[in-house]
């Protein structure tokens, strides 16, 4: 019972040991869906409000650029959580 | 595809460089480290070789044709961009010599690198249809990044390469998607076909979509805002020549591509990007100096003051179709390259243990160290913030001309403002220098890095001083709108 007491307290620690890899791979897939998908987000919203308003294309326009805006500092930030902190190799 | 020698010989600098680069490398796999200043040496020797091919071209009858089937010209703008980036590089090996023969890397593979990006560039600016520019831009990106991460057990210089990297592909994604859509509904990629179909065609929300992109993509290599979050990081993890050089270069590639786009391929539209424009412009500037008041490591401060340039320059880009027309930002790019390249020289003049001058304090008392040095940094910083008789000065005063004339005298009173506010932290480095104790000895630097400071200086001053040879100069290069 002790003997598998410690496997699996050595398999947990193992889990924890790996999990940040999976973490960053699954925040990594995210960032690379959420960029295209903020962009047509910001399109679509951009249009929705062109026609409600009536002011014409340029709210689509501005919609998607705000969306690759917010798609570029959602991958900035997710780089950013990477840094080392200034630590050497 | 008729090519004729003609052809080559307008790509012959581009031709030139990539041999040149070529056999820097190769040299450089059978020399030892003792060799690194004759590779630079050499470097020097083939930028001022293709300085000579492209001043030649200035005066050669075949060129402003489009070449290679119009995938390429060479007209007066192109050969403007093309000295003054080649300018950049020089002086930027100039400014390496001493930085790059401390560390313990190969030289051969950063001048080599150098050379590469600096083709990217000269192909980028004579690109005439959408496929040449993007294989261009990716040949400068792809030796950026690895000039960024060249101090490769620096953590920081891994990290600003792994940045620049990941969101330089990113931005080049925007930019391909912005391609394709294009290439989708016009089933060409020539900005002067490109033009012509627009011409009788009603726009589309898919098109304008796809033209948005692209200027996403190549705002992304402006640095501007929303898409400039990567440069801080970049400028303070590289190597500082390596940073130098990204303030300048591959802007200057990325202004010249930007303005012959949507000049060249998509003039009926300029109601929709010059908005576009207009409203980033004044964004980043506002943004970039603000963002820049915070700052105490300089690297990070001069980013942000390079970011809120790239607010005013892009002010050059909404003289469309007015008796300006591009004139202002060609104006204020021949000041900007040697005003901001002089500052960051001046940075690797300050270096200590690999990174120079990381914060404000670093400056301290520099005019009783070495006084020359300190007077030089004023021109910059004088030059940057835009007070006469400073080429900073005459490089905004045309900018805002332009913006004037164009209609957009908000920006130009928005931009005023800016400039004023960016007194405050460029004077906070002019009063550490004179007004703060010395720390440490008399300061001495070697005499490559002393030739680009005082080229950059001279530059700096004379265009300041006599601007009229310049100006006149320039405004035969400007892109006529259509």
């Amino acid at each position: 019972m002790r003997d598998q007491g410690a496997i699996n307290r050595k398999s947990e620690i193992e889990n924890r040991k790996a999990s940040p890899r999976y973490a960053i791979v699954a925040r990594a897939s995210a960032a690379g869906v959420i960029f295209p998908l903020s962009i047509v987000a910001g399109y679509l919203l951009g249009n929705w409000l062109g026609k409600a308003v009536g002011w014409g294309d340029a709210p689509a326009l501005v919609g998607a650029m705000l969306g690759a805006a917010a798609g570029f500092w959602n991958l900035y930030r997710l780089l950013r959580a990477l840094d080392s902190g200034g630590k050497r190799f | 595809m008729k090519v004729s020698a003609s052809d080559w010989l307008l790509l012959s600098p581009e031709l030139f460089l990539t041999a040149a680069g070529l056999l820097i490398l190769s040299i450089s796999a059978f020399f030892d480290k003792a060799k690194e200043e004759f590779l630079a040496f050499l470097t020097l020797l083939f930028v001022g070789v293709a300085i000579g091919l492209v001043a030649f071209l200035s005066g050669y009858g075949g060129r402003g044709a489009p070449i290679f089937a119009g995938m390429f010209i060479v007209d007066n703008f192109a050969i403007f961009f093309k000295l003054l980036m080649l300018v950049s590089i020089a002086l930027t090996v100039l400014a390496s010599i001493q930085f790059v023969g401390r560390a313990p890397y190969p030289a051969g593979d950063y001048y080599a690198l150098l050379l590469f990006t600096g083709v990217g560039m000269l192909f980028m600016v004579s690109g005439n249809n959408l496929v040449s520019i993007y294989v261009a831009l990716e040949l400068m990106a792809l030796s950026s990044y690895i000039l960024a991460g060249y101090f490769k057990l620096e953590i920081k210089s891994t990290e600003a390469a792994l940045k620049y990297f990941v969101l330089g592909a990113f931005s080049s994604g925007v930019l391909l998607y912005g391609l394709s859509l294009v290439y989708g509904i016009a089933g060409r990629m020539g900005l002067p076909d490109l033009a012509k179909l627009f011409e009788s065609q009603a726009k589309s929300n898919l098109l304008l979509v796809g033209i948005l992109l692209i200027l996403a993509g190549l705002l992304f290599k402006i640095a501007a805002v929303p898409f400039h979050v990567w440069t801080p990081d970049v400028y303070e993890g590289s190597p500082t020549p390596v940073t130098a050089f990204f303030s300048v270069g591959p802007k200057l590639a990325a202004y010249a591509i930007l303005a012959r786009i949507f000049y060249v391929g998509f003039p009926k539209f300029h109601a929709d990007w010059g908005l576009i424009i207009a409203l980033v412009s004044a964004a980043t500037m506002v943004f970039g100096n603000v963002a820049a008041l915070l700052q105490t490591n300089v690297k990070r401060m001069l980013a942000y003051s390079s970011i809120a340039h790239a607010g005013y320059a892009l002010m050059g880009v909404l003289g469309f179709r007015t008796e300006f027309g591009l004139w202002g930002i060609l104006v204020y790019l021949l000041a900007y390259t040697f005003m901001n390249f002089g500052v960051f020289a001046l940075v690797v003049f300050l270096e200590t243990k690999g990174y120079a001058a990381e914060s404000v304090a670093d400056f301290n008392g520099l005019a009783r160290r070495n006084m020359t040095a300190a007077v030089v940094m004023l021109v910059f910083l004088l030059s940057l913030a835009g007070i006469p008789p400073t080429a900073g000065f005459i490089g905004k005063y045309y900018l805002f001309t332009s913006a004037m004339k164009a209609g957009y005298a908000w920006l130009a009173v928005l931009a005023v403002l800016m400039s004023a506010l960016s007194l405050f932290y460029y004077f906070r480095i002019a009063a550490a220098m004179f007004f703060s104790e010395a720390e440490g000895a008399p300061l001495k630097s070697s005499y490559a890095l002393t030739a680009a400071v005082l080229i950059c200086a001279a530059a700096t001053v004379i265009v300041g001083v006599a601007p009229q040879p310049f100006v006149e100069m320039l405004r035969a290069c400007v892109i006529k709108a259509p």
